[in-house]
């Protein structure tokens, strides 16, 4: 059987307040002895926090991120500059330019609109080289023959003065575009190797 | 002998006697002056002082015929077109001058 001793009801807040009493008291002295230590330590770590560089507290393990200085801003830094092309890009352009060629550059030799093939099929050609033309009867005919190698010559090739030289392989005829002459150019037999190696 | 060149006459020559070499299907010179022209042109092309020619006598004669013949089948209306972009008028003095050398020799 438990026995439990029987106080009267005014000795209980006696017991609990010399019990407070002692908890209290011990609080006391154990935060007045913390409180003696600690204090200064946070004190001392605020002064040095505040005497070393922001990016080196944030390093030792301070929160504040370290920005690095700069002149530019952010937009600046990612626009890029408008390319310009370099002196050796230029260079292969105009190489490109003279460049002898088997096909003539797309359109440009296309006698859309400029009746080139018209002209030299009207102009001396039709007289002087009647023989070399025994496929050919009439000078409508002619022109049609001379924009067909203007679109699809065998060979071609940029000549002095502007000139432009189409040859036909299957027939053997060169003929001359020459802006600078009265009818336009010239078509007349020749050889390949004469194309190929003197025609300049 | 060794002709000074000047202007277009260096290309003047080269192309001529490209043209009458085996340019032309008209036999215009014989066999063997358009073989002799072939020879011709293939040693100017390589000439590397271009300002000089250096030919015989009867090289000499085998340009000057090349020149004359070609300035009369081509004409006016073909030869610039031709003959490099150039003006037949520069033909006839290159082959005046020429035929001077020739003279005087």
């Amino acid at each position: 059987m438990l026995a439990i001793p029987m106080l009267s009801p005014w000795a209980l807040p006696a017991i609990s307040g010399i019990g407070t009493s002692i908890a209290t008291g011990v609080t006391a002295l154990g935060g007045a002895i913390l409180g003696t230590i600690s204090l200064p330590v946070i004190g001392v770590g605020v002064i040095i926090g505040s005497l070393i560089p922001v990016g080196v507290a944030g390093d030792s393990g301070f929160t504040v991120p370290y920005t690095p200085p700069t002149t530019q801003s952010p937009v600046q830094q990612i626009q890029p500059k408008p390319s310009q092309p370099s002196q050796q890009a230029k260079a292969q352009t105009n190489q490109q330019t003279n460049t002898v060629a088997s096909q003539p550059p797309n359109g440009q030799n296309d006698d859309k609109g400029e009746g080139v093939a018209e002209k030299i099929s009207n102009g001396h050609a039709w007289q002087k080289h009647s023989k070399d033309f025994d496929d050919i009867f009439t000078k409508k005919q002619l022109a049609e023959y001379i924009k067909k190698v203007f679109k699809n010559p065998s060979a071609y090739k940029k000549l002095s003065n502007g000139r432009e030289a189409f040859w036909d392989s299957v027939k053997k005829r060169i003929i001359i575009k020459d802006p600078n002459h009265v009818d336009k150019g010239t078509i007349f037999k020749s050889s390949e190797k004469y194309f190929n190696k003197s025609l300049k | 002998m060794k002709i000074k060149l000047i202007k277009n006459e260096r290309i003047l020559i080269e192309q001529i006697i490209g043209w009458q070499g085996f340019g032309s299907i008209k036999e215009i010179l014989n066999e063997i002056q358009r073989k002799e022209c072939e020879k011709l042109f293939d040693r100017f092309d390589n000439d590397e002082n271009k300002n000089i020619l250096d030919i015989s006598n009867d090289e000499l004669e085998i340009i000057i015929l090349a020149i004359s013949t070609t300035i009369e089948e081509l004409g006016p209306e073909e030869f610039s077109t031709i003959i490099g972009g150039i003006h037949i008028n520069e033909g006839k003095e290159l082959l005046e001058k020429l035929k001077n050398l020739k003279r005087e020799e």
